[in-house]
């Protein structure tokens, strides 16, 4: 005997259907309004019960679909081989960088003070008050940070990668400072992968990125309040 | 068996009854989370909405290496620190200004009073149900919302047949639901009063 469509939903919320299954139950949810309405009590009921909700928010879903349907809104296309694409193309960044990195270290290490004047990088403002190097703005987001600044990795169009460690915690994160604008696509891209803010640094565009796979996203975000809250004293 | 890998496959399909079926899924955890954040429910909502239609055009690069929602939820953060962002811009303030006071100074629109009593005593009473559940009933809910084992797991630990821990959850469930059921039906003949 097949179970009621109640049962299946439930094992549904609880992601325990098969692939069959869950096609039927999308067919089901999207052909009765009373069933559309069983799956949308069962996850409130759900959210109150796991504490997810302090309050009861309305349902978005019809929203959502409406906006999708009523625009021209389409899905975007991802190759299937973009991720060796992408692959291919930090690999080859990396040894751009490592190449570059064997031809400065000599000079790095001399003439440290030599390094922060010919630096290609724009510098950027804390307040009102210039910074004379990155290097040294980024060794002050790190104690902002109550962490420690590792290695700084250059990227193609004087964007940077500055990798810290937290002091207490020792899990590392990563800033990606990018010194210009992003296409649309580039920026949902990069919404993807941490914590991003676009913003403004000598009236030019700055895209910073805080990602780290130690911490978790509500810590992601309490070290980005933490960057811009210092940022702005 | 995993049914959101299903969901999300369809969804990349351009299936958008499948999405929906994800964004009621998903939908009160994440403006849980954004209004714990935000202390805004509008402005959670709104984007939430706008998350939500984020993912379903950039879904087909979600590669699954992250659960759904730890995506989902970066996008949200990530549209309200731009909104925010771009919001200050336009003031002419050159750096970022986002911290907790600022993002509490986005609206004074808390949840009403009688909304946080509703949803509390709700709970209330979906917890006294819970509590006067068979014991093998109880035992599979709240291994199963409060310690998220999956099905196998709770039938381990149970020493019963993975169908039986099904059935189980969903008798518990159901008892919840009765409950929901009758408390806004209160509710709205009270309103109606």
């Amino acid at each position: 005997m097949e179970d009621s469509i109640e049962h299946r939903l439930s094992a549904l919320l609880d992601g325990e259907t098969s692939e069959f299954e869950t096609r039927r139950l999308i067919e089901e949810i999207n052909r009765s309004p009373e069933i559309k309405n069983l799956w949308i009590r069962m996850n409130k009921t759900k959210s109150l019960v796991t504490a997810e909700i302090d309050f009861s928010p309305r349902n978005i879903s019809s929203t959502v679909i409406e906006e999708l349907d009523s625009s021209s809104i389409k899905q975007k296309k991802f190759s299937k081989d973009e991720k060796s694409k992408q692959l291919k193309y930090y690999g080859f960044a990396f040894g751009v960088l490592l190449s570059l990195g064997l031809v400065l270290q000599p000079f790095m290490i001399q003439e440290k003070e030599s390094f922060k004047s010919t630096t290609v990088i724009p510098a950027l403002s804390i307040g009102n008050t210039p910074v004379s190097s990155n290097e040294s703005y980024l060794e002050e987001i790190g104690n902002n940070l109550k962490g420690s600044l590792k290695r700084i990795e250059f990227i193609e169009d004087g964007d940077i990668i500055a990798n810290y460690v937290e002091n207490d915690s020792n899990r590392s994160f990563k800033l990606r400072v990018l010194f210009r604008d992003l296409s649309i696509e580039d920026r949902i891209k990069l919404s993807s992968t941490g914590i991003t803010v676009h913003s403004l640094a000598n009236n030019k565009p700055v895209v910073i990125n805080l990602s780290s796979e130690e911490i978790n996203n509500q810590g992601l975000v309490e070290l980005s309040n933490r960057i811009f809250l210092n940022i702005r004293k | 068996m995993n049914s959101e890998k299903t969901l999300i496959k369809l969804s990349k399909e351009g299936n958008k009854n499948a999405f929906e079926v994800l964004v009621i899924k998903h939908q009160d955890k994440l403006m849980g989370s954004l209004n714990k954040l935000f202390k805004n429910p509008t402005f959670s909502e709104d984007i939430a909405q706008e998350a939500f239609i984020k993912a379903y055009i950039n879904i087909g690069g979600f590669n699954e290496d992250s659960a759904f929602f730890t995506w989902l939820y970066r996008i949200a953060v990530n549209t309200a620190k731009n909104y925010l962002s771009s919001k200050y811009n336009k003031n002419e303030i050159i750096e970022s200004e986002i911290d907790e006071n600022i993002l509490t100074q986005i609206g004074m629109d808390s949840p009403s009073p009688e909304s946080i009593f509703e949803a509390n005593a709700l709970r209330d009473r979906l917890f006294q149900c819970l509590s006067d559940m068979p014991e093998e009933i109880k035992s599979a809910i709240t291994l199963r919302e409060f310690n998220g084992l999956n099905y196998e797991e709770i039938a381990k630990i149970c020493n019963c047949p993975v169908g039986t821990v099904r059935s189980r959850i969903f008798r518990g469930r159901k008892l919840l639901d009765e409950i929901q059921t009758s408390m806004n039906n209160e509710a709205k003949s009270n309103n109606g009063r």
